[in-house]
């Protein structure tokens, strides 16, 4: 929880000095996140194994989007594409490592649910991270890429489930997390709704 | 606005109430790559590979 939470904020803030920085150069972003992915995979326990790092990551692309107009929110959109492929390598150095764990102390066909589960998650946000790269968003059709996108819903219900269904002792902060998640993007929702309505007699 | 702030009072509170339940000692521990009480995960346990939070062959024998 500590560390989770400590991340969303050392991330928020790192988007809120460096944004422009981080779109300018975000191959050379992703490059170390590989090279920090590959090392860490390398060890046994570190917080990119355990699955942390891409947590956060995701935690902030995901509530990005439902906060309210600030300058904050400004940022936090302009460099999500590059948040999401960074939790995107994170997670799947987190799937990979517990994919060999699983093989090689022979559970991975009597894993609990949320082993699975988090296999699903990463299956379905590979072609979402793919598609968040620049220059192969920019081969796609915008209806097409929104179309994929919608997919991100699936996954971030996904790994919600993958959580909370490993009942740590982490079990309530996971709840509280996906309760806020989901309150804000109702009222997200909800609020553009309101806003079709009015614009609608103008029409 | 209120949104936004409502928000940062709510992770600032699970920041606090993750330093007050999880040891500081534990969460350091992990970031250098020691698997710890209240950080051990739970697919360890599954697996077999430590019990009580020792890993295999570091069980204390009594010697």
């Amino acid at each position: 929880m500590t560390i989770v939470i400590g991340l969303i904020f050392i991330l928020g803030l790192c988007v809120f000095i460096f944004q422009k920085w981080i779109r300018k150069w975000n191959l050379y972003v992703y490059g170390f996140a590989i090279l920090l992915s590959i090392f860490s995979f390398t060890q046994e326990t570190t917080i990119i194994n355990m699955g942390y790092v891409g947590l956060s990551f995701f935690f902030l692309v995901m509530i990005a989007s439902t906060m309210a107009p600030s300058t904050l929110k400004k940022k936090l959109m302009g460099n999500r594409a590059e948040l999401a492929v960074l939790g995107s390598i994170f997670s799947v150095t987190h799937g990979l490592k517990y994919i060999i764990f699983a093989i090689d102390y022979r559970f991975f066909w009597e894993a609990p649910l949320y082993f699975y589960l988090g296999i699903c998650a990463v299956l379905v946000m590979i072609p979402l991270a793919l598609t968040s790269l620049m220059f192969i968003r920019k081969k796609m059709k915008g209806k097409s890429w929104k179309k994929l996108h919608q997919l991100s819903y699936i996954f971030y219900a996904l790994i919600l489930i993958h959580v909370i269904l490993i009942n740590n002792d982490r079990f309530l902060f996971y709840i509280v997390l996906t309760i806020l998640y989901v309150v804000y993007k109702t009222m997200t929702l909800l609020s553009k709704k309101g806003e079709v309505k009015k614009i609608k007699p103008a029409i | 606005m209120v949104k936004n702030i409502l928000l940062l009072i709510i992770l600032m509170m699970l920041l606090v109430v993750g330093i007050m339940k999880e040891p500081m000692r534990d969460t350091v521990d992990l970031m250098a790559g020691a698997s710890t009480e209240t950080y051990r995960t739970q697919i360890d346990l599954i697996a077999g590979v430590s019990e009580g939070g020792y890993s295999q062959g570091s069980y204390p024998t009594g010697e």
